[in-house]
């Protein structure tokens, strides 16, 4: 064998390996496996198995808490689908919520506390334990409590809404000198509008669309999801055909096409259009008289009076402040108070003096009061009734350069918050901003500290429905997933800072878990005895009554099941004040109309095009929304886009541009890029751009979002020029 | 031009146009029940992936009062000449004889996207990039649907994992495979407004058999011959001529799809 | 036998071993079920039990049709016999009500739909046409998994070469459609493919 290394004999090795190779099934083995994985590859995830079952709970990403209907695999939630409500009757749920149980895997999802520190070379990020921060977090608080002088301690709310902001406002009650803030602007604030001008004190109204004939919009989001548009939403599908809907809209959005009539106007000048139809219904007596017997302002004529104020509104007027054809002024005023019952609503969002005169609209037609219009409900019954409560402070209302530490609950996922704002509220040197939120700070956002929270679907929450509906209604958010990460509320981490801090004064609530609150409000409402409890499993409404104990009430609503109240007997005769109840409300409106009434809105010749601001795709770049969003809002064309300036094409041949060509906007304010689209559905003289884009533009802040609905509003018109950009 | 009688136990689709309201709930359910990923950051409007995809087209200033409408395409399923299945060079495209369903087999697929460039509708997607979900989420995947990979093209199938399922629950009460069964597809379940219908004729569910014959009832591109199963229904003249039309509404500035 | 023949032999013998023997245990990942557990004794006559005591098929597909916890614990909900898998059942799984995470044999591939009740019900197929004897085995095998396709072993069949003696030496697509021909049902790619 002493040859058995000779070149002769390794080349016959190598053929008999070789012939030893294609005999082995090795070859044809490794090349069917290798087809199989290129068909198949091991990146792609793998389906998980498991048997099917089905949850039901309640979405909390916006204040309509509708009724979720979880498919889960191996306690996994696949897919949420819209359970019955019987309170809305509708069983859907919008875009945003479908991919609600995405929201826990988003990929800004935070699970450790960080501390933030701003350095030369921009923000570095450090983690720490969360009880660690909660240490130096109630180390700043007790230095608070010892001096003062060094500013103040603040929690901010970014939706204040149901039992949550109750609980914090009564614990804040028992840190010295510590501010409940709340935002400018939040959800419900169109149906309070109502209580200031309305006779009953303490008395909450509700919207019944279900025998509504007219339905006037001005620029509310109606099929968005958020807000109102469940109820519209209900009564578009079951009653397509006696539901008219105008949409008075500064542009051509999903409400406006959908809608039976679209009224398109001049951003801005939606009071305007509101009075002038409300000068028409006047001056032609088309109000109902029952309500214009209980309207005092009617009665009255002096100076700055209603009648004073809607008299500067002739239609001829409002059709040139508003670019709307006079007749249409006239025959919406017409419809509007003819085909009753009829409804006006405006966004929450929307200024407050545009709110106030939607309700004088209402009024004046007889909607208030009425079934198939606005009814009076009653509140959801309230655990600790008597207690302390810090009251609110709206943002603007805060002194400047005041807070020396703010805790920020963004467990809202829409929180759009202007921060330059919030900024302006801290003290220039030594602030520290605490965000407790699940998700890490956008651009922009400077926190020094961050605490992680639960995302929704995470753990159990308190899941009261919105303002709009027509009677109360509570069910309970129950976790999709067993509890497998440690986490808590924004309300706990308050608990603890302060109890850390020694700065608390009562040790009230200091040791309650949240199941044990959910308790104590299922005990008021089971305590008062009314309503009916809907459990969507067998789709069977029982009467409250017919529960034995709260222990049990407690057990269905955990169950998926909702609670509503029972309606009441509307009383028609309670008298209304259209310029407001209280002398300072009046004065307010009247001075603001009167405002508008002086200035009304002028251009300026060298800055010859208007702003209209769209917002919808807010959602999808500043809150927090399923990556899955993308289908609508990257994937396709069907909102408009923040990069591109839309155009009439008439418009776009007067300043001599073209589609798809690159323009710089200007305003007196500043200048932003933008590609042209060309639309016949924007108003000559106006140019669409989203509300992204207004940054560098736009005079004042803050600007106020409606994220799902993408509604976006200014203070001030913004009036630009477009120049071709240089290449 | 020849008209091939859709066999009316066959699943059709019936959009009304009219109740669209454009809010995309559409699509994301979708997405979400198909596994279907979220985009990659580079995908546009012509890359991504939408099996349900709504697109606004404009009147141009001749809607009877109604400046604009809400489309939702999904595939078509084509009855007769499905341009999809006669290029295919793979074979994997089958039109399912007893559903009639048009189903795309992604595992046989080439990548060639002859079918994309065949397909009048613009209905069909392909992959330009693996799909990825961010961490954890990929355990929200539907166990009925297979994911796909990159460089393959794939299509709405009618919701075709819950048409198995029905047919799974179907066979349970002991009834024949070759029984139509009633089903859902997730972008009707999804719909708000309850735009979109589905069933089969013969069985008249959600009244698609009377629909499919209202006046208002139309097809898009019926010149071609390509026999769809997807119905819409508008009142307005436009929307129906619109459908007609010579060349096909996606692209040009008054069509934002 | 010249030195040349030997090489040839050599190489040839060696490659064919690799192939033959080494090659499959390489390819193959094996994955031990986390419990033992022995069909023969309770299919066997002193329990008495037939597949579907456990195995209940229901429209739901995707739990393929493996006992739940729930199955084990109408019986077993303590100790009865003294084999160790039975206490380990006992007190690692049914104390502590957690699922047992079986290592499923014939996992499809996620591509492919298969209704068990479809089959067995409608059809009438016995559970030994593609099972064989597995209902009659003492002891759960290890499950082997291919390191490339990620297949189980029973889906791409025992016998390395890729043949197929008996009905459920394989389990490929190929031997479903066979099937599917000789009862004449559809071969559509839509019956199996999701």
């Amino acid at each position: 064998m002493s040859s058995a290394l000779s070149r002769r004999n390794i080349l016959k090795l190598a053929g008999g390996s070789a012939l030893g190779f294609l005999l082995s099934p090795m070859p044809w083995k490794m090349l069917d496996d290798i087809s199989i994985w290129t068909q198949n590859w091991s990146w792609i995830p793998k389906l998980r198995r498991g048997p099917v079952t089905h949850k039901y709970t309640s979405c909390t990403l916006c204040p309509n808490a509708c009724r979720v209907n979880a498919r889960m695999i191996s306690e996994t939630p696949v897919s949420l689908w819209g359970a019955p409500d019987p309170c809305v009757g509708h069983s859907y749920l919008c875009s945003v919520g479908l991919a609600g149980h995405h929201l826990a895997y988003h990929p800004s999802r935070v699970r450790n506390a960080h501390r933030f520190t701003a350095t030369e070379n921009g923000i570095s990020s450090e983690q720490l334990s969360v009880e660690d921060a909660i240490a130096h977090i109630a180390k700043i608080l007790h230095n608070i409590h010892v001096r003062p002088e060094e500013g103040e301690f603040a929690l901010f709310d970014c939706r204040p809404h149901g039992m949550v902001s109750d609980i914090q406002q009564i614990f804040l009650s028992h840190v010295l000198g510590a501010r409940y803030i709340v935002p400018d602007h939040h959800e419900g604030r169109f149906m309070r509008a109502l209580m200031e001008m309305t006779e009953d004190p303490g008395q909450s109204y509700g919207l019944d669309f279900s025998r509504t004939r007219t339905l006037l919009s001005f620029g509310v989001s109606l099929f968005e999801g958020w807000g109102i548009s469940p109820l519209v939403v209900e009564q578009f599908r079951s009653r397509r055909e006696e539901f008219n809907i105008i949409q008075i809209d500064h542009h051509q959005s999903s409400s406006s096409i959908v809608a039976d009539t679209h009224i398109a106007i001049k951003p801005g000048t939606e009071m305007a259009l509101a009075l002038g139809l409300a000068h028409v219904i006047v001056g032609e007596r088309l109000y109902d008289p029952a309500s214009a017997a209980r309207a005092v302002d009617l009665k009255r004529n002096k100076p700055f009076s209603f009648m004073d104020l809607t008299r500067r509104f002739p239609p001829g007027r409002v059709a040139s402040v508003t670019g709307i054809p006079e007749d249409v002024i006239v025959r919406t005023a017409r419809e509007f108070a003819s085909n009753r019952p009829a409804t006006a609503i405006a966004d929450d969002f929307a200024p407050a003096e545009l709110i106030h005169s939607v309700w004088i609209l209402n009024h004046l037609v007889g909607a208030t009061g009425k079934n198939g219009s606005v009814v009076q409900k009653r509140p959801l019954p309230q655990p600790w009734k008597g207690a302390h409560r810090t009251p609110p402070t709206r943002l603007r209302n805060v002194p400047d350069h005041s807070l020396r530490l703010l805790m920020i609950d963004a467990s809202a996922a829409d929180t759009t918050v202007s921060w330059p704002d919030l900024r302006r509220k801290m003290r220039a040197e030594n602030a520290t901003i605490v965000l407790c939120s699940p998700y890490r700070p956008k651009r922009g956002e400077s926190v020094d500290y961050l605490i992680p929270i639960h995302a929704p679907y995470e753990t159990v929450r308190a899941n009261p429905s919105g303002e709009y509906v027509a009677t109360s209604a509570f069910q309970i958010s129950t976790p999709l997933w067993s509890k497998s990460e440690e986490g808590c509320e924004t309300w706990q981490i308050l608990q603890r800072v302060v109890s850390a801090s020694g700065a608390m004064t009562k040790e009230e609530f200091a040791q309650l878990e949240p199941e044990e609150l959910l308790r104590l409000q299922c005990d008021a409402i089971f305590n008062s005895k009314r309503g009916t409890i809907h459990h969507p499993n067998n789709d069977e409404t029982i009467p409250l009554g017919s529960v034995l104990s709260s222990g049990d009430f407690y057990a269905t609503l955990m169950e998926g099941a909702a609670w509503s109240d029972d309606g009441v007997a509307t009383s028609t005769n309670g008298r209304l004040f259209l310029m407001g109840k209280s002398t300072s409300s009046a004065q307010r409106f009247a001075e603001s109309v009167l405002a508008f009434d002086n200035a009304g809105i002028d251009s300026n010749p060298s800055f010859p095009l208007l702003v209209v601001p769209v917002g919808e795709d807010v959602a999808a770049r500043f809150g927090h929304v399923s990556p899955i969003l993308s289908k609508i809002y990257q994937e396709s064309d069907l909102k408009p886009r923040s990069r591109f300036a839309y155009l009439h094409h008439e418009t776009a041949r007067r300043f001599k541009l073209a589609a798809e060509q690159r323009v710089i906007i200007h305003s007196p304010h500043g200048a932003t890029e933008a590609i042209v689209r060309c639309d016949s559905s924007v108003r000559p003289d106006t140019v669409q751009l989203s509300v992204s884009q207004l940054d560098a533009i736009s005079p004042t802040r803050p600007r106020i979002i409606n994220s799902y609905g993408g509604r976006v509003y200014t203070d001030q018109p913004i009036f630009v020029r477009i120049e071709r950009a240089r290449s | 031009m020849k008209s091939i009688e859709i066999s009316p136990s066959q699943y059709v689709m019936v959009i009304d146009a009219d109740r669209c309201t454009g809010c995309g709930a559409c699509m994301v359910a979708c997405a979400i029940e198909n596994n279907v990923a979220p985009a990659h950051p580079d995908a546009t409007d012509r890359t991504g992936v939408t099996w349900m995809k709504v697109v606004k087209v404009s009147s141009g200033n001749n809607g009877d009062g109604k400046p604009a409408c809400y489309l939702p395409l999904p595939c078509q399923q084509c009855a007769a000449e499905t341009p999809c299945v006669t290029v295919c060079p793979q074979n994997a495209v089958e039109v399912d004889q007893q559903t009639g369903i048009v189903f795309q087999m992604s595992q046989r697929c080439l990548g060639c996207r002859y079918c994309m460039a065949a397909c009048p509708y613009h209905a069909r997607y392909f992959n330009w990039w693996d799909p990825e979900w961010p961490e954890g989420m990929e355990q929200t995947l539907n166990p009925d649907v297979a994911p796909r990979m990159r460089g393959v093209v794939e299509k709405c199938n009618f919701c075709h994992g819950r048409y198995q399922a029905a047919r799974a629950s179907a066979a349970e009460h002991g009834q024949a495979s070759s029984d139509p069964v009633t089903y859902e597809p997730a972008c009707a379940q999804a719909c708000p407004t309850r735009a979109i219908k589905f069933g089969t004729p013969a069985n008249n569910e959600q009244g698609v058999g009377d629909l499919v014959h209202s006046s208002s009832a139309f097809r898009l591109l019926p010149r071609l011959g390509t026999e769809p199963r997807v119905y819409y229904l508008s009142k307005h003249k436009w929307i129906r001529q619109m459908a007609q039309m010579e060349k096909e509404t996606s692209t040009g500035e008054e069509v934002h799809g | 036998m010249n030195s040349g023949r030997l090489s040839f032999l050599a190489g040839l013998v060696g490659m064919l071993l690799i192939g033959w023997v080494f090659f499959p245990s390489l390819l193959y990942q094996k994955e031990p079920q986390p419990l033992q557990f022995s069909h023969a004794v309770h299919t066997g006559e002193a329990v008495g039990m037939t597949c579907d005591n456990c195995h209940t098929f229901t429209a739901d597909v995707r739990s393929m049709a493996i006992p739940r916890l729930s199955n084990c614990k109408e019986c077993h909900s303590e100790v009865l016999g003294e084999s160790e898998a039975e206490k380990r059942l006992v007190d690692e799984f049914v104390a502590h009500d957690r699922e047992i995470p079986w290592r499923t044999y014939s996992r499809q591939p996620d591509n492919v739909y298969f209704s068990h009740i479809q089959h067995v019900q409608i059809a009438e197929i016995e559970c030994e046409r593609c099972h064989g004897s597995h209902g009659k085995s003492e002891t759960l095998t290890d499950r082997q998994i291919n390191r490339i396709s990620g297949y189980s072993r029973n889906i791409e069949g025992q016998i390395i070469p890729g043949l197929r003696f008996k009905a459920w030496d394989r389990m490929k697509m190929d031997d479903c459609s066979d099937c599917h021909d000789e009862r004449g049902a559809s071969n559509s790619c839509l019956k199996c493919h999701k």
